[in-house]
């Protein structure tokens, strides 16, 4: 089992290398740049273009930027400055930035008042570091300060609160979590009902859930429950729990409905299979035989799509963001590409292939469980 | 092992319809596959009755409505005197402790998420008979009962092969001490090297622990060896019912004549002036069977009367039951 996670974790290592590559190739081929025209829509000066070109290392050959890019990502775990939005970091706009350096300066602030504005660290401070050395903007050491655990767990904490790649992760995971609750439950019933008018009523639902795009079915939502009854907030994340329903609702329709449609198609199978008949002569109660032999057996092929669903919905959906203006990573996978922003959208894409790879993983994992079958060698 | 003649399952007048129903919206019921038409028959208590047809003559569903693993369209079983269609939902699934099928396909009736031994155990503790320790070497008790080793419990049944598969469905339908087992091919998708040794431990099994059979089968040696009385199906019914021997020896129906002069003797001299009775044409569809007697299509010696009327099921000798004009 451990020999069989390391192998597959080593055998993505090429994978996510061979991914950056065509990824970093594929943008250069694509007509246009960053610098093509400006904010304003006008063309920039080639003089001026130039400069900005060699400021961002772009003049070099494609495989040198390359190389340049992919140093500073493995040894410093940068992500390169954003090259449309000047004075932000790609690691900002994904991660939120270090929330260590937040922490510490409140510290700071704490202890130097207003001073403290003038003061920065000598290098970015990380939750391994037992202490990091505080300098004024000129470069002169004021003092260490010690990292605590309380202020690793709040670095933490905030990461996972407010970072934009972990609330688009939020919205995903209410709007998995969302679909399975309601898709599996509603796949079984309709399967065992099959061919009644509740099956006819859930496969309806189901197939209008497929075929709503999300960003009407966010806006009809947001007309009725914000707008007309004025129960819940039109936009926002991460304050109250209101501001969760309708964009989990917008988000998970599409998938729960596709659920339903695929536990009710393998249900079906399953309910007609020997070994449940078997479970029927034995004399086990029709509840028993449903839940026990037929449920997980029909599980199988929802933990199948599961993986590379995750991995799309965690990583953020940009309709869903745009509609409820959440501050998550999803629009970025749509703008990056629109800007040319070369450097956002390696970030986009590395993020999306990790989560891709990762929840793959954790479904053959999971296989292992369900299916004995399966083994890892 | 007749020598009571206690029925202990009496059939009346069974009958299994499927529906055929047409219309998109509104299903109207247009016609009916009539799988089992009419049938009526006793098991005495420690015989095994030998059912046999050819595909599609509805044995197997004979076999699962008597154990209401699907619901009759009318008729009526007795089981020890108990009127099996009359049970409500809990007062039946206790009954099936007592009445078990072992089913025909040892790959596909197998749950394969579960281990043999909770396979096994598991009618032990829906139907609270054993718990914790005793279920355990009840379990193993089992397994060694049908020459498996006890230690395969915590085995997958993909780690069988078929014949092991199939001793472990009849450990299964043993678990909760049945007093009949409906017996659907049991042998049909085993090799033939397998088919002796299950069969003889059907036997060996019926006579250690006293238990009456419905043996359901197309192999007519095969069911001529394990039988001691014999059923004869064509198109939902029973159309001869007699002791193993007399139906050889002395077949009445022409189906029965047909069937028992296409099974091969081991003897060159009698296998050589063997003569086969070759039927002509296919079994007609349940959904339209034909007027008068069903056999009448390919009936080699068909008159009139078959033509009009049905025959009826009646005893011609004792114990020798046969529904055709002629006799």
């Amino acid at each position: 089992m451990q020999r069989f996670i390391l192998r597959r974790i080593l055998w993505n290592i090429p994978v996510l290398i061979l991914i950056t590559v065509v990824t970093f190739g594929m943008m250069q081929i694509v007509p246009g740049g960053p610098f093509t025209a400006g904010s304003s829509g006008r063309p920039i000066p080639p003089e001026i273009r130039a400069n900005m070109m060699a400021k961002y290392g772009l003049d070099k050959p494609v495989w040198q930027q390359y190389l340049n890019y992919m140093g500073r990502l493995i040894l410093h775990f940068d992500f390169g400055p954003s090259l449309r939005r000047p004075g932000r970091t790609v690691n900002q706009m994904l991660f939120g930035g270090n929330f260590l350096v937040d922490v510490l300066r409140e510290h700071l602030r704490d202890e130097f008042g207003t001073a403290a504005s003038s003061m920065t660290f000598a290098e970015p401070p990380s939750i391994f570091d037992s202490k990091a050395l505080v300098v004024k903007t000129n470069g002169e050491p004021v003092a260490y300060i010690y990292i605590t655990w309380r202020d690793r767990f709040e670095a933490v904490k905030r990461f996972l609160t407010l970072a934009p790649v972990m609330v688009s992760a939020q919205v995903g995971l209410v709007s998995v979590t969302l679909a399975l609750l309601i898709g599996i439950p509603l796949g079984i019933i309709s399967a065992l009902k099959q061919n009644t008018w509740i099956d006819y009523v859930a496969m309806f639902i189901s197939m209008l859930g497929v075929s709503i795009p999300n960003f009407i079915l966010g806006i009809v939502l947001i007309l009725v429950f914000a707008l007309w009854l004025g129960w819940l907030p039109t936009y926002g994340w991460g304050e109250s729990w209101k501001q969760v329903i309708m964009p989990a609702i917008t988000l998970g329709t599409g998938g729960m409905a596709f659920i339903a449609r695929l536990t009710r198609a393998s249900m079906l199978e399953v309910i007609r299979a020997d070994y449940i008949r078997t479970a029927r002569a034995k004399g086990l109660a029709e509840r028993v035989v449903v839940l026990r032999h037929a449920l997980k057996n029909s599980l199988i092929p929802v933990t199948t799509v599961l993986g590379p669903m995750m991995a799309a919905w965690l990583t953020g959906s940009f309709l869903v963001e745009w509609v409820f203006s959440i501050g998550g990573i999803g629009k970025f996978f749509v703008s990056a590409v629109t800007d040319r922003d070369y450097t956002l959208i390696m970030g986009t894409i590395l993020i999306y292939s990790v989560a891709l790879v990762l929840f793959n993983l954790a479904v053959d994992i999971a296989y292992g469980f369900i299916d004995p079958r399966i083994r890892f060698d | 092992m007749v020598a009571e003649r206690v029925p202990l399952i009496q059939v009346r007048h069974l009958k299994k319809y499927f529906p055929i129903t047409r219309g998109l919206i509104i299903q109207r019921h247009v016609g009916d596959i009539k799988a089992v038409d009419d049938v009526s028959f006793d098991i005495y208590k420690g015989e095994t009755l030998g059912l046999v047809g050819e595909t599609g003559s509805g044995k197997t569903t004979v076999g699962r409505t008597i154990l209401r693993l699907y619901e009759p369209t009318d008729g009526q079983v007795l089981f020890d005197g108990v009127d099996l269609f009359r049970l409500k939902g809990e007062e039946m699934r206790r009954m099936r402790r007592r009445m078990q099928m072992i089913f025909q396909d040892p790959y596909a009736s197998l749950n394969p998420r579960m281990t043999v031994g909770s396979i096994i155990a598991e009618p032990l503790e829906v139907h609270g008979v054993a718990h914790g320790r005793e279920k355990t070497e009840r379990v193993q008790e089992l397994l060694r009962l049908v020459g498996l080793n006890p230690y395969f419990v915590n085995r997958y049944p993909h780690e069988f092969s078929g014949g092991q598969r199939q001793r472990i469905g009849i450990a299964r339908a043993l678990a909760l001490n049945p007093d009949f087992i409906v017996c659907d091919e049991p042998i049909s998708s085993l090799d033939v090297s397998i088919q002796a040794q299950v069969v003889n431990l059907l036997e060996d099994l019926q006579e250690r622990l006293g238990l009456t059979y419905l043996f359901i089968a197309h192999d007519l040696s095969m069911v001529r060896h394990i039988s001691d009385r014999m059923a004869v199906m064509y198109l939902g019914k029973i159309v001869e019912l007699t002791d193993r021997d007399e139906i050889y020896l002395n077949p009445l129906h022409p189906y029965t004549q047909a069937l028992m002069s296409a099974v091969p003797v081991p003897d060159p001299e009698v296998e050589e002036k063997r003569q086969r009775i070759i039927l002509e044409g296919d079994i007609p569809s349940p959904a339209n069977p034909p007027k008068g007697c069903n056999f009448n299509t390919r009936c080699p010696v068909a008159m009139d009367v078959c033509f009009e009327e049905e025959p009826e099921f009646r005893e011609v000798k004792p114990g020798h039951w046969v529904a055709c004009h002629r006799v």
